[in-house]
Parts: structure tokens; C-alpha cells; sequence
């Protein structure tokens, strides 16, 4: 009997048509908790990660951690790991809602999906009955009609997983949608689950999960969730003006990117904001699974040009689709925002990509007979067309489906990307937040956010605060209670997003009576640790090297202009301390004993010579 | 008597229910005066509804004095993604 | 003697300022209003007021509706047909020590963080824009542009004759006995010759307001202050703003005839009803004036008199309903002139609509809850600053207004005789986060799953979430479906399943017309909510009190079937 876990990864070979179970190896399971840990593991067992990341051998893998869909706050989130087509390092995408308690729900800890199906397709799982079915009725369809239509196909309570056109055209920028709306965005997993002919996964589950100590874990459990119904941030600020609420903020700051980070303060950031959102276009919250913040807005544009209805847009997106394109029409980001959902795109990455574009626009390097039209930053309407051309990767949009490195890089500018392993960076300025400068510049899966967000601690001082001007004894900080602790907390299943009210002890204190195995705060210390060094070494192991640790050079340039003007991301010999810290040598290497130390040692020689 | 500029943001908007979201008040205060001042005799509110007050971009401590020109802007215990 | 009887649609108590903006206003839009006076129009605290239209050094909740009503001041001579003398020259409050110069110019930047147009001036500044000022006495001041003087006869006057063209009719000399209620809702006041029946009575009384509160049984903190006044002979123009002093009650200005109207400062308390002056007084004011003002050493008082203030503890008025008929407007700690057009407006709009105005919402009586009548002192001058706001930063629902659903709403918890505790359902709180159904899973069956469940969240739209379950009602159609003893009634109305008798047949399930029952195959039986045996799980751990579990009436259980039966499909358990 398996507790918190269900005990059986469910194996989908498209090529062959072939359905396996396989029993989930509860030492693995022990060692990288589950989530992001577990199916990152099991990526690395499944392939090498030099392969091509958009062939038959790079598997999509769906996992859940054991606190998935337990019940606990916000216990909500599933992963998805793979090569990253868009970045060629190992990817994982997260994302909330009801499909990954509903994958745990049909009996299953994770999915791995291999293969490459010469038609289109899709997956119904039906607790343990699993069908390969047609899709042919389904592509092209948005996720919200792909959604309506396979709950007509399958069952009307299923929860459905799929790529919009964007993932279908193999735009490198695609994410997988679920619950219509929610995406696990960010590295080009989309284009992966396309290229896989994979138009989406439906399931219905009937079971449930056992837990080791139901009383223990329930009381555990409510005392998580009267901490975050008692805070200010968790219970308050999200609930009353979403994530956006941010935006003035870092503007406030200096520390907003603007224009494709040619400055880090919006003019117009007040009219992009979560106070706008909340008063323009507001209809009302909703949440994930067992989550009391319920951050998630409904939001709708009733009339005008920019009609539409969804959710968000969210921080990254207000600002990736407003600030960064000069954008301060609140309706047409949000229009935009409904869009990349349509087109199941990462906003982020396309934000940025537009940026990238308009800048290669008003410097003269692309010209408007190539992109159709004139693409300069805060064009509302140009911004909008941008984004429908990339999702249908129609024209020009052919070429920004790609990311903005591959645009930059083709049109001869490749500083006008602003990222780092060809990821696109977000919505905090590294200028301004030095610890997010080291943290961007060493996160595995590219600039990122959500892989140590030290904001926390720069900003809203938790655990503690630290003036993000400077980076002195961040090299710590941005190492453990932020990268390693996030590894961790992916790999639980719970969301990031609680971590505002409460730490990692509680979250531990959920895992022990959840499993019956004994997690605790010290090994939860190890296992992050672990999972980060096992995802460093895919990276080696895929070709990147110390030399890929690095930011933009305009971010080491002065911002020229707000209130933190002058300021710069100053990195330097930081990121030499900071391997020092995580025991690998001067080329991001782990030493031999720092792998023994963390029992990674049989994974592929991509370890230090010297130890 | 300095001029410096407020701003009030999300949830400490309801203070001032009146300013637009997108104003600042414009006040001038007498020199010296401390942020915590500032909150508790001139805007009147109460010092523990901020958790972020930010001058010049620049997070501070509430018992910072103002100088001419100062932007000052406070926020409600927040966070983002 | 016999009572004369009449009828009017409202009464206004008082002939100040406030009675004839009010009597103004209503017969403007066509009410039939009696105005009854004690003595004469303006004899109370309008006609013996400094005359001063000012803004500044009002209490933050205050300073709106003064803006409001200054801003109508310049067309009010036009309006009345009449020269109220009005002067829009500005408004100073001047500093004398050092010990007031820092709390004046935080109290400057407490008024502009409200909008007002106030400055600080050093004493150059002062003296540029009046040079009628000795400087040697003086360091400063807050000067607010906008505010200025009238005369307050005039003033009054005008809006009398206004309102008695309009249709107001009269009754002078003649004061109120008593304020009674009839049982068909309508006022009846009374006076010594006359017995008038009204639907609404308004008591702007000023310091006569308190008797008559207490004549209808209500003890309200208001209290009356003396100040004492006079007028000069005749002057060449020296000064044309309105002049008061910080920490003091000095007040001076120049009417338009010369004279220099000043007064405030009490040395001495006599009796707080008197309105007569006293020598030591009156010599303190004119010290302190000879102090401030240039040249004033041989000039003559024509005239001094005595007046009453009825205040408050917080500086406002009360405006607000005493019961269903009689509406409060007094307290206005000397702000009655200046607030007094905007007042009368707002209470038309008030007694015709029937809705409290927003801009008088800072004004109701309810704010003095609680308060000790014997612990407090009338606030003076510009100390009167006072922290009215609400210091609570919750962590549940924070929000100002506008915002939708965040703010779970008050609900009664009280043991209500004959209503049993039920689940309550407001699907406008619920964000479908599920929370109930893992509660009652982990509750019920020891782990988290989220079909075979005694209550499921059902999703018709993306933003509108409904948690169904058994409403417990009290036709119990479930009972009569089963013919196998299945469901067992206790004393409190609450059917739960008997499971030995069960035998999964799911008669009950179609009759239940909410879809409250729920087949679970691994048990082969069906399962309802038996409310956790009074500790409902779901309604505990609802973080939205989308689900509470309180006493019900069945207009409630009613609306609750409805709502269920209608989504009824979309609670998809096949």
C-alpha cells in the first residue's frame, strides 16, 4: 500500500501504441520527493541528455509530487519535464488548477510519454483504463474548445491537458494548457507534446490518495491553512489584487524592464497594474484545487477591439506584453494575454520576443517590408497582431514563434536577447535585484523567476531582508533557502505561493504523515540540494558549460534612467563564490565528493577531473 | 518646509478614496520629519498597515528622514509572481 | 388655550443656518415645509459667528464637504438676490510660538494629503498679503487661498426669503415642547400654540438640540461652548482675509463696512448656557488682537456679544436619523455657516430620496457608540485632529471598496430559537478551490478523493462555482423513495444512511431534488451528509465562508434548492 504516492507511473510509447505500468521505486521516490526531483530523475534515466530535443527519444513526462491533490492548501501543481526544445536544458514547467491531483486521483504518480505518433492523437485515462484516440477532430482547436470537446468525447468531469495551435505549429515559445486557461508556459514543452503529435491528455479519476496518518496529516494541514488564511500577503494582497499587484511596486523600484530592458521604469506602469486590472476588468477569483489564496482573476474585456474573456493577465504577463513592448493600453495586454492562451504560448517569452522584435525594428536591423507592418514599441494594435501571427505562426510570425534568441541571433544582434540558456528573462530588472542577476544567470532551465525568486528576501524580506543592491553573501541565499528550497517545494506538489506564509518545516511536517516516510526539515535541506546538482549535471552533460552562466551585457550596462538609475548587474567573481558554495570547481562542474555526498555519483562523467 | 511626493498604493488606497491610482499627493512638510511621522500625524495612518515604504525607489526604514524632493511610496505587506 | 393643528411634509426646528438651507433646498423641490423658530432667524450661534468660510483646519473627514460647500459660496449672492458680502481672500491660521510653528506645518501637509489647497508661509510671505499684520509677534502661518468671509445676517437672511418664496411656511417666537410619534409613522411636534403633524422632522436647534434629543430619550455627546465677540468702529481697509490663530480662539476679520469683528478667547467659564460677555474676556481678546494687528490702540468697540458652540468630541456634526422620523443636523462646532448651504442640500436629497447621501456617511451618530458623555472636552482651534480612521488591518480580506467577493460578509451566529443549524450555501463566495470536498473525504474516508463524496463542487461557468449537498429539507423525499429502511431520521431533522440496510438500489438519488445523495461503488451504498454529527468539516475548512454552518430559515433553504436543482446537471456522477 502507497501512501501519498500512488505507486505506478503509467508509460505511453505513441510509436507504438504501447500502454505500460510500472511500479514507482519509493527509494527513488525518497530521494527526490516527487514532482520536479522525481520525474527530473526519471528523465535522466530515460534518455542522454545530448539527444535532440524535438525527437522520438525525448520523453514528455508528467509528474506529480505526493502532496499532489492531498487535499492540503494549494496542493495543486503537476510538472513537466523534458529536453527543452527551447533551450536545449533539462525543462520544467509547472502549472496548477485541477489536472495534477486528477492525475493522482486515476491512480498515477507520473506519466511518461515516448514516442512519436504519425497522426494526431490523444490520451483518456480512465483511472486504469488508457486509450490512445484520434485527434483529428481536435487539432487546430484552441485549449478552451479542445477542453468543451473532449469533455463531450470522454467524460464531462475530466480534466484536460493539451497545446493550443502554437504547440501544434512546434512554436519553440509553446506551453501545455490546462483547465482552459492555466499553462506550464515557460521552456517550449508544448512544442515537444506537438512534435509528438500529442494534442492533449484527458483524464478521470475515481480513486483517491491514502494517507500514512489522516488525523496527523489533517491537523498539519489546517494549521498550514489558518497560517495562510491569516496573512496579509497569501490571504490579502493576492486575493485583492492578483499577482499584478507587483507592478507598480518594482516600478516604484526602478527595477520594471522596460522596452526590451533598455530602461527599468515604466512611465505608464500605473495603467498596467493589478489596482487597473482589479477596477477595469475584474470579474471575480477563482482557485486551484485545495487552495484557499485563489489568486487566479477572471478577468474579461467586455467590449471594443480587444474583447475577450479569460484569466489574468498575471505580473509576468502584464509585463511582458505591456511594459517590456512599450505597451500601456491595459485592454490590449490583456487582449494579448487571451491570445497566447488561445495559442497556448508562453507570455513571457512572447512578450519578449516582441520586445526583441521591436527593438531590431527601430534600430533598422528588420525592416517593415519583412514583418508587414511597422513594429515599434507601444504599438498596442502592432503588439496584438504580433502575438496572432506567432501563435498561428502566420508571416513573420513564423520567425517570432522561434524565441527571441533565434530572431536575435538572425538578424544579426544577438544582444538584443535578453535571457540567458536562451530562455527570456522576467519581470525583475538584475540591474536592480542582484541576488535575481546571479540567480538568472545560474538557473537551470534559463533566466527565470520561479527557480529562486530572492525578490523575497530583497524586497519583502523573507526569510530575512537583503538590499538588492547589493550581492554580497547572496551567493548563499540565492544558493539555499532560495534555488535548493524551490527545487523542493516543486517537488512536493504544493505551490510556490504558499511559501509567503509559511517554511519549509511545514511543508515537511505535511510530507512525513502524508508518506509515512521520514521527510524531514534536515533531508528536505539534502533533496533540494540534490535535485539541483542532478539537473546541473543534464545541463553538462547537454553541452553547456561556466561560459552559459552569464546575463546580457546590457544588464551590466548602467540603467540609464528611474529612480535607481546607474545601477547595474555587477555578477563578476560572485559566480565563482557561488559555485565554491554548491562544491563544484570553477567550471560549474560538481566535484566527485559533492556527488557522492548527494549519491548522484552513477549519472553520466560530467563531474569535476579534479576534486 | 520640504516638498516631497506620496504615493498609496493597492490596499492603503482606501485612506485616500478620492486620489486616482495613477496621482501622487504633492505636500509639503515640515523639515525633518521621519516617514513614521509622516504616516501617523499627516496622513494619519496607522504604521503598522505598511510593510513596504519606499523613498526614491529605494526601501527604507520608517524612521528616515525626508528631504526635498523625496518620492515616497508606501505599500501593504505584498508579494508577486 | 386651543391648538392650532396643521400638516407639513417636513418640520425644521431652528432658523440658523442649517434650518434655512434645509427649508431652502426641500421647498425648492416642491416639499411643504414648516420652519419653527424659538426667537428670530440667525439669533443663535448663526447670527453670532465669526463669519468665516473656511476649509483649513477641519478634521480630515470634515475637509470634503466644506470643499464642497465653499465651492458654491461664489454664486450664492446671485442665487439668494442678495450681497452676502461674500470675500474669497483667503484664510489665515497664524503661529506666535515656536512650540506650534512644527505641528501648524504638519497639520499644513495633513490637510493637503486630502487635496486641499493649503500652504505654509514664513512670516515675509504673510506679510505680503497682509501687511495689516505686525510682524514682530508673528512666525508664520497656513494659508489656504480658497477660504474667506461673509456676513453671516446676510447670509441667513437671503436663504429665510428664498425659502419663504419658494413655500416654506413659518412659526417665530415659538418653541418646541415635545416630539412625539404616531402609530400610523408620522411626527407630531408640538408647541405652545400650535400642533403640527409631519413625516419627517428635522432638529437643527444648535445648542438647542440636546434638550429636544433628550426630549425623545436620546443622550448624544454634544456639548455647548461660549465664545465671546465684537465689532470695531469703522476702519480703512487694512485687512481682507479671515484670521485665526494656532492653540487659541482668537479670530479676526474686517466686515465690509470696516469694522474689525473679532472674539474667541474664554479666561473665564461662566454658566455654559450664558450668552452674555465679561469684561476680563473681552480685554484678553483685545489684547491679544492689539498683539497681531497694527494700529489698533484708539480704535472703539461699537458692539459685544456672547454666543454658544454646540460641539462634539471629534469637531463634525451628527447628521444622522434619531429615529424613523426625526433626522439630527447640529454639532457644528462652529463650521455651521460654512458647511451650511452644502449641509442643506444634502439633506433635501436625503429626506426626498430616502438614501443617505455618501458625503454625509462620516457624519452618523453611530461613531459615538459607546462614548463616556463625562470624558471628553470640546476639541478647539487646529488641535482638533483626530484619528478617525479604523486602525485594523485584518489579514482576512483586506480590501477597500469595489472589489468583488473578497470580504467574506458578517453573518448572524446567534442561537436562534427554532431554526436548527444548517449548511448555508453562497455560491458568490465560493472560488471553487474544492476545499470542502477534500475536508469531507479525509473527514469521512480517511483519504483525499473527489467522486463518491457527500458534497461536490459543480462548475456551470468559468466563474460560477456551486458546492452541492444535501440541504436537509423538509420534505425528505429521499425517506419516502426508500423501501428498504435505508435512511434513518434523528431528532434534529438530520436522514443519514443506515448502511447494513442500503442495498445501493439508488431509488433516493432521483428524488432528491437537490442531488445531495451519491452512489459509491466501492461500497455499493449510497452516502449523504449527516452534517459530521454537528462539526461540519466542509463549512470549517471553507476558507471563503462559502459554506457556513448556521441557523437557517427556510426562505434560505429554499433559495439554496433552487439554486442546487437548477445545476442540478451539471453535478455529473453518473
Amino acid at each position: 500500500m502507497y501512501y501519498g504516492y500512488t505507486g505506478t507511473i503509467l508509460r505511453v510509447n505513441l510509436t507504438h501504441g504501447e500502454v505500460t505500468k510500472e511500479a514507482l521505486d519509493l527509494k527513488m521516490a525518497e530521494e527526490f520527493v516527487g514532482g520536479r526531483g522525481l520525474a527530473s530523475r526519471l528523465l535522466c534515466a530515460e534518455i542522454d541528455p545530448e539527444i535532440e530535443a524535438m525527437s522520438p527519444e525525448n520523453p514528455l513526462i508528467f509528474g506529480t509530487g505526493p502532496l499532489t491533490g492531498t487535499g492540503a492548501p494549494a496542493t495543486a501543481r503537476y510538472v513537466v519535464v523534458c529536453k527543452a526544445p527551447l533551450t536545449g536544458t533539462i525543462a520544467c514547467s509547472n502549472s496548477g488548477g485541477f489536472f495534477g491531483p486528477e492525475i493522482k486521483f486515476a491512480g498515477y504518480d507520473a506519466l511518461i510519454i515516448e514516442g512519436e505518433s504519425p497522426e494526431p492523437v490523444y490520451l483518456w485515462i480512465q483511472d486504469d483504463r488508457v486509450e490512445i484516440r484520434s485527434a483529428s477532430l481536435l487539432w487546430g482547436k484552441t485549449p478552451v474548445e479542445t477542453e468543451s470537446t473532449l469533455q463531450k468525447l470522454t467524460h464531462p468531469a475530466s480534466k484536460i491537458a493539451c497545446i493550443g495551435p502554437g504547440g501544434e505549429k512546434l512554436s519553440l515559445m509553446a506551453g501545455i494548457v490546462n483547465d482552459n486557461y492555466r499553462l506550464a508556459a515557460r521552456s517550449g514543452v508544448g512544442a515537444l507534446m506537438g512534435k509528438k503529435k500529442l494534442k492533449a491528455i484527458a483524464i478521470r479519476g475515481t480513486g483517491g490518495v491514502n494517507l500514512a496518518d489522516p488525523e496527523q496529516f489533517w491537523k498539519a494541514s489546517m494549521d498550514m491553512h489558518a497560517k495562510i488564511t491569516g496573512d496579509p500577503v497569501s490571504f490579502g494582497s493576492f486575493r485583492a489584487y492578483g499577482t499584478a499587484s507587483l507592478v507598480n511596486l518594482i516600478n516604484e523600484m526602478g527595477a520594471y524592464p522596460t522596452r526590451n530592458f533598455q530602461s527599468d521604469t515604466f512611465e505608464d506602469a500605473v495603467k498596467t497594474g493589478g489596482e487597473a486590472i482589479t477596477e477595469d476588468i475584474l470579474e471575480r477569483n477563482r482557485a486551484c484545487f485545495a487552495c484557499p489564496i485563489s489568486c487566479t482573476r477572471v478577468t474579461e474585456v467586455k467590449e471594443g477591439p480587444y474583447k475577450g474573456r479569460g484569466e489574468g493577465p498575471e505580473y509576468e504577463s502584464t509585463w511582458s506584453l505591456g511594459a517590456l513592448c512599450g505597451v500601456s493600453n491595459l485592454e490590449a495586454v490583456a487582449k494579448a494575454n487571451y491570445l497566447c492562451g488561445d495559442y497556448g504560448i508562453d507570455t513571457i517569452s512572447t512578450g519578449a520576443t516582441i520586445a526583441c522584435a521591436m527593438e531590431l525594428f527601430e534600430t533598422g536591423a528588420l525592416s517593415e517590408k519583412e514583418i508587414g507592418f511597422p513594429l515599434r514599441f507601444g504599438d498596442e494594435a502592432a503588439m496584438v497582431r504580433a502575438v496572432e501571427m506567432t501563435g498561428k505562426r502566420e508571416g513573420f510570425g513564423d520567425i517570432l514563434a522561434d524565441g527571441s534568441y533565434r530572431l536575435a541571433e538572425r538578424y544579426g544582434h544577438p544582444e538584443f536577447f535578453m535571457g540567458v540558456k536562451k530562455l527570456e528573462m522576467s519581470a525583475y530588472s538584475p540591474r536592480v535585484f542582484q541576488g535575481m542577476a546571479l540567480q538568472y544567470a545560474t538557473s537551470n532551465r534559463g533566466a527565470c523567476h520561479v527557480r529562486g525568486n530572492t525578490v523575497a528576501a530583497e524586497l519583502y524580506g523573507i526569510p530575512r531582508y537583503m538590499p538588492p543592491e547589493v550581492l554580497e553573501q547572496k551567493e548563499e541565499m540565492v544558493r539555499r533557502p532560495f534555488q535548493n528550497s524551490t527545487a523542493f517545494v516543486d517537488s512536493t506538489g504544493i505551490c510556490l505561493f504558499t511559501k509567503f506564509a509559511i517554511t519549509h518545516r511545514e511543508i515537511c511536517a505535511l510530507l512525513a504523515p502524508a508518506t509515512g516516510i521520514d521527510f524531514n526539515f534536515d533531508r528536505s535541506i539534502v533533496q533540494g540540494d540534490r535535485i539541483w546538482n542532478l539537473e546541473r549535471m543534464f545541463n553538462l552533460r547537454a553541452g553547456f558549460t561556466a561560459a552559459d552562466d552569464k546575463l546580457p551585457a546590457r544588464v551590466s550596462e548602467p540603467s540609464p534612467d528611474g529612480p535607481r538609475a546607474g545601477s547595474r548587474a555587477i555578477l563578476q567573481n560572485h559566480i565563482q563564490t557561488y559555485y565554491q558554495l554548491r562544491g563544484w570547481d570553477e567550471e560549474g562542474r560538481p566535484t566527485r565528493s559533492k556527488l557522492k555526498e548527494l549519491n548522484l555519483e552513477d549519472f553520466w562523467n560530467v563531474c569535476s577531473e579534479h576534486d | 518646509m520640504i516638498n516631497v511626493t506620496v504615493k498609496l498604493s493597492a490596499d492603503l488606497r482606501r485612506y485616500r478614496p478620492a486620489l486616482r491610482i495613477d496621482e501622487s499627493l504633492p505636500l509639503s512638510v515640515p523639515e525633518e520629519t521621519t516617514l513614521l511621522e509622516l504616516l501617523s500625524e499627516i496622513l494619519q495612518i496607522p504604521a503598522h498597515a505598511i510593510a513596504i515604504p519606499i523613498v526614491n525607489g529605494v526601501k527604507c526604514k520608517l524612521n528616515q528622514k525626508l528631504v526635498e524632493g523625496d518620492r515616497v511610496a508606501f505599500w501593504p505587506p505584498m508579494a508577486g509572481g | 388655550m386651543i391648538m392650532k393643528k396643521l400638516k407639513a411634509d417636513v418640520i425644521i426646528i431652528g432658523g440658523g443656518i442649517v434650518g434655512c438651507t434645509t427649508a431652502y433646498n426641500l421647498s425648492q423641490r416642491g416639499a411643504d415645509v414648516l420652519l419653527i423658530e424659538k426667537n428670530g432667524i440667525g439669533s443663535g450661534a448663526t447670527g453670532r459667528s465669526g463669519g468665516g468660510i473656511r476649509q483649513s483646519a477641519r478634521v480630515s473627514n470634515e475637509i470634503p464637504l466644506a470643499m464642497e460647500s465653499v465651492a458654491l459660496f461664489p454664486g450664492l449672492s446671485a442665487e439668494l438676490g442678495i450681497d452676502i458680502e461674500y470675500t474669497q481672500s483667503g484664510n489665515f491660521r497664524l503661529v506666535e510660538m515656536p512650540d506650534h510653528l512644527r505641528p501648524m506645518q504638519v497639520d499644513v501637509a495633513r490637510q493637503q494629503s486630502h487635496g486641499l489647497d493649503v500652504r505654509w508661509l514664513g512670516v515675509t510671505d504673510v506679510l505680503e498679503l497682509a501687511p495689516g499684520l505686525r510682524w514682530q509677534n508673528i512666525m508664520g502661518a497656513s494659508y489656504c487661498p480658497d477660504d474667506g468671509h461673509c456676513d453671516p445676517f446676510r447670509m441667513v437672511s437671503g436663504f429665510f426669503r428664498k425659502a419663504k418664496e419658494f413655500g416654506t411656511k413659518v412659526l417665530l417666537n415659538s418653541e418646541v415642547q415635545s416630539i412625539e410619534q404616531t402609530d400610523d409613522g408620522k411626527a407630531v411636534v408640538k408647541t405652545s400654540t400650535h400642533s403640527v403633524q409631519a413625516e419627517k422632522v428635522i432638529i437643527a436647534a444648535g445648542f438647542g438640540s440636546q434638550e429636544l434629543c433628550q426630549k425623545i430619550g436620546l443622550d448624544l455627546p454634544l456639548q455647548n461652548v461660549r465664545y465671546e465677540s465684537m465689532v470695531t468702529e469703522p476702519l480703512p481697509p487694512i485687512l481682507s482675509q479671515m484670521f485665526g490663530v494656532a492653540s487659541s480662539d482668537l479670530f479676526f476679520r474686517q466686515t465690509q463696512n470696516g469694522g474689525i469683528h473679532f472674539g474667541g478667547g474664554l479666561l473665564e467659564e461662566e454658566d455654559e448656557e450664558d450668552t452674555k460677555t465679561t469684561r476680563d474676556n473681552l480685554n484678553m481678546a483685545v489684547a491679544h488682537i492689539s498683539r497681531l494687528v497694527k494700529d489698533l490702540g484708539k480704535t472703539n468697540l461699537l458692539r459685544t456679544w456672547g454666543g454658544l458652540d454646540p460641539s462634539t468630541p471629534d469637531g463634525m456634526p451628527i447628521l444622522d436619523y434619531l429615529n424613523e422620523n426625526v433626522l439630527l443636523a447640529t454639532g457644528f462646532c462652529g463650521h455651521g455657516l460654512a458647511l451650511g448651504p452644502i449641509v442643506g442640500r444634502y439633506l433635501a436629497e436625503w429626506i426626498s430620496s430616502g438614501q443617505l447621501p455618501e458625503a454625509l456617511e462620516p457624519f452618523k451618530r453611530n461613531r459615538f457608540d459607546g462614548w463616556l458623555q463625562t470624558k471628553w472636552t470640546p476639541s478647539g482651534a487646529f488641535a482638533a485632529v483626530l484619528a478617525t480612521e479604523d486602525t485594523q488591518t485584518s489579514g482576512r480580506g483586506t480590501v477597500g471598496s469595489g472589489i468583488p467577493f473578497m470580504t467574506p460578509p458578517e453573518y448572524d451566529d446567534s442561537e436562534d430559537e427554532g431554526l436548527h443549524k444548517l449548511l448555508s450555501v453562497n455560491p458568490e463566495m465560493c472560488t471553487g478551490c474544492r476545499m470542502c470536498e477534500s475536508a469531507c473525504s479525509i473527514e469521512h474516508e480517511k483519504m483525499v478523493r473527489q467522486t463518491g463524496l457527500r458534497i461536490q463542487v459543480a462548475y456551470p461557468s468559468d466563474d460560477f462555482f456551486l458546492p452541492i449537498m444535501c440541504i436537509h429539507c423538509e420534505e425528505m423525499h429521499c425517506m419516502e423513495a426508500c423501501v428498504y429502511d435505508a435512511l434513518e431520521i434523528n431528532d434534529y431533522g438530520i436522514v443519514s444512511v443506515v448502511d447494513e440496510n442500503c442495498i445501493g438500489c439508488m431509488l433516493c438519488i432521483p428524488a432528491c431534488p437537490t442531488g445531495g445523495i451519491t452512489y459509491v461503488d466501492s461500497k455499493e451504498t449510497v452516502v449523504k451528509c449527516n452534517l459530521c454529527g454537528g462539526n461540519p468539516a466542509c463549512a470549517k475548512y471553507c476558507p471563503t465562508q462559502a459554506i457556513t454552518f448556521r441557523p437557517i430559515d427556510d426562505e434560505i433553504r429554499e433559495k439554496m434548492e433552487t439554486v442546487m436543482s437548477k445545476h442540478l446537471d451539471s453535478r455529473i456522477e453518473k
